[in-house]
């Protein structure tokens, strides 16, 4: 059973018996002062048959009215008080039988008064009828016996009161023991009551409370295997398995903790070679950089004599040279300087993969105007046609921007050599997050097959023959772009031209 | 032993190939003459400050434009370029570098040191000529030298 129930049960019965104990004692009290009420009562009748004799004494002296109402009061007085006495005690046969003889004292006692006022009449009547002594005499007489029988009655019913008086005395001494015998057991049994509530306090809460104490000292050091073993069925038992449930989520919890504190190790340590590789490749990009940049230095050297020395053959010796010797000069000559062309080109390239960037606000349209400006003064005879639709401003870096559209727009205009009339459009759309920018041609195009190819380094659709270059200008292009964040991406036909578009990503934190 | 007074080019370079296409260039405005060829940092410094093989040499007697590759055995032509331009004697005598690097840092730190001008050599031949003739042209013939 729950403790709460036993200690309220306990509680109850408490009160109960405490109720009852109080019940009982109020009973008794209240059985006791009826019964020193009696005993007063039985005093009173006794003096009161003392003063009803007095009072007929002084009637029989006197003879006055006054006398007679007054005997008449205390007579009912004396009545009433034997009336309450049968009432109120009778507790054996013997009383009964008390009861009545007294009562019949009583009324005898009554009918004595009215036999000695008959006769105090007829012996005042004798009197005043001039009677002989002689009947005077027996009415004294009369009246003697009649007050002899009164002071025997009257005797008989104190007598009688005293015995009841006894009795009453017993009575009051037997209940008062009672009540002490009740006082004595009531203090046995809080006395029994108490040990009981230290009992089961110490039994079914203070243990258990110990218990757990123990447990969660054990549990808080870390064992959480811990099970506290309370298994009543009771709030102990309840808060027992609810701790014990506790330890376990918490096992469980700081299971999965201590599996996610591995796991972040483990990405940490991930973190840290992905961090250590970083810096490795970064260390291997340099350093090829710096060896193409020096392997394209180096050879530039070499390639200056060959060129010079074989210029110099031909300007001091041209006169003793023949047709094909001239021709075997110049082949070595124009070779060397497309080998010279592309060291500069793989150079270029080279040198923007070290490069930082400084970004800026970059007007667009007007540095594609400069540009086609710079790149009119290259080509002979001929004006393309160049529209320049408004181009929103670009973020990046200056010089590298300039490279792009100075790749692309000589790139238009190379392949547009062949059309009449050339004409190429530098525009721009706005997609999301960055502006694009295209630059369309309606020269030779290219087949979307090999789109692909495009933008690789030293890649070439076509012959030198055809078209002059050396294939690096839009991998150029593509490096730039890419470092600024950005994409790039061509679409061609063959014979009707080409649309080379970029993307640069807005200015962070514009709209 | 050349006079000193006719020298008015000193031409610092290491590869006999370029020597000689500079010296022809220079020979295009009669300048060849007036040129003195030494081929590695060290010597140029002695030829500058009169000291070792040259120690016959008067300090004063400076050449109108010294003509500085950067890639040099022994001493290096930043090197020499900064010994030039940290010593009061020297430092007003007008360098060009003529090297192959166009590397930005070679071009920061030769202007850095006091450079004058700094001149990337063309692989080709027709402008290599073109360079070497306005350089000499200027220099020598047309730019007033501090002495």
């Amino acid at each position: 059973m729950k403790i709460k129930n036993t200690l309220t049960l306990s509680s109850l019965s408490f009160v109960v018996l405490l109720a009852a104990i109080g019940i009982l004692m109020i009973y008794t009290f209240s059985k006791i002062n009826t019964l020193i009420d009696l005993s007063f009562n039985a005093d009173r009748i006794i003096k009161d048959v003392f003063e009803l004799n007095i009072v007929t004494y002084e009637y029989l002296i006197h003879h006055e009215k006054r006398m007679q109402q007054q005997w008449l009061l205390k007579y009912d007085s004396l009545g009433e008080r034997l009336k309450r006495q049968k009432e109120e005690f009778l507790r054996e046969e013997e009383h009964y039988i008390i009861h009545e003889s007294m009562n019949e004292d009583y009324d005898a006692l009554g009918v004595l008064f009215s036999q000695l006022q008959a006769n105090f009449a007829k012996r005042k009547r004798l009197r005043e009828e001039n009677r002989p002594q002689a009947e005077i005499n027996i009415s004294l007489a009369l009246e003697e016996r009649l007050i002899a029988q009164t002071l025997m009655r009257s005797q008989r019913i104190t007598t009688n009161t005293f015995r009841l008086s006894a009795t009453i005395e017993q009575t009051i001494a037997e209940a008062q023991q009672r009540a002490n015998w009740t006082i004595l057991f009531s203090i046995i049994g809080f006395t029994i009551f108490a040990f009981y509530v230290s009992f089961i306090t110490i039994r079914r809460i203070t243990t258990p409370i110990n218990e757990l104490t123990k447990g969660t000292i054990i549990v808080g050091k870390g064992d959480l295997g811990y099970k506290i073993d309370i298994r009543t069925k009771d709030e102990m038992g309840q808060l027992a398995s609810s701790f014990n449930q506790m330890a376990g989520d918490l096992k469980k919890i700081t299971a999965s903790r201590d599996e996610l504190n591995k796991e972040i190790t483990e990405r940490k340590k991930v973190e840290k070679s992905l961090k250590q590789r970083t810096a490795e490749l970064e260390i291997a990009n340099k350093e090829l950089e710096s060896f193409s940049y020096s392997v394209s230095h180096d050879l530039r050297a070499p390639l200056r004599a060959i060129i010079g020395f074989s210029r110099m053959l031909l300007e001091d010796y041209s006169d003793n040279l023949d047709a094909e010797c001239n021709r075997l000069l110049d082949t070595i000559q124009s070779n060397t300087q497309k080998m010279g062309h592309l060291i500069d080109d793989l150079l270029a390239f080279s040198r923007l993969g070290r490069k930082d960037i400084k970004k800026s606000e970059i007007d667009m349209g007007k540095l594609a105007k400069d540009i086609f400006k710079e790149l009119k003064l290259i080509i002979p005879k001929r004006t393309p046609q160049l529209d320049i639709n408004t181009l929103p401003p670009a973020y990046g870096d200056r010089s590298m921007i300039h490279q792009v559209l100075f790749n692309l727009l000589s790139n238009a205009i190379k392949f547009t050599r062949h059309k009449k009339p050339a004409i190429i459009e530098v525009g721009s759309k706005i997609e999301g997050e960055g502006n694009i920018y295209y630059v369309k041609d309606n020269g030779v195009g290219f087949d979307m097959e090999y789109v692909n190819k495009l933008f690789g380094v030293f890649q070439r659709l076509h012959s030198d023959t055809e078209f002059e270059g050396t294939g690096v200008g839009l991998a150029i292009v593509q490096r730039i772009i890419h470092r600024h964040g950005g994409r790039v991406w061509a679409e061609g036909k063959i014979k009707e031209g080409a649309i080379f578009y970029f993307t640069l990503p807005k200015k962070e934190g514009a709209t | 032993m050349m006079n000193d007074n006719a020298v008015e080019i000193l031409l610092v370079e290491d590869n006999p190939a370029d020597v000689e296409l500079t010296l022809r260039a220079l020979k295009k405005h009669h300048l060849a003459n007036k040129v003195h060829v030494v081929k590695d940092g060290a010597e140029a410094l002695e030829y500058i400050f009169a000291t070792g093989v040259y120690s016959q040499r008067k300090i004063e007697n400076s050449p109108k434009v010294v003509l500085l590759d950067l890639k040099l055995p022994k001493v290096d032509g930043l090197e020499v370029l900064r010994k030039m331009k940290s010593d009061e004697r020297t430092k007003a005598i007008p360098v060009v570098v003529l090297t192959s690097s166009q590397e930005e840092q070679d071009i920061v730190d030769s202007y850095k040191l006091g450079v004058n001008s700094y001149i990337v050599k063309p692989v080709d031949f027709d402008k290599f000529l073109n360079s070497v003739q306005e350089l000499g042209f200027y220099w020598v013939l047309l730019n007033t030298p501090p002495y």
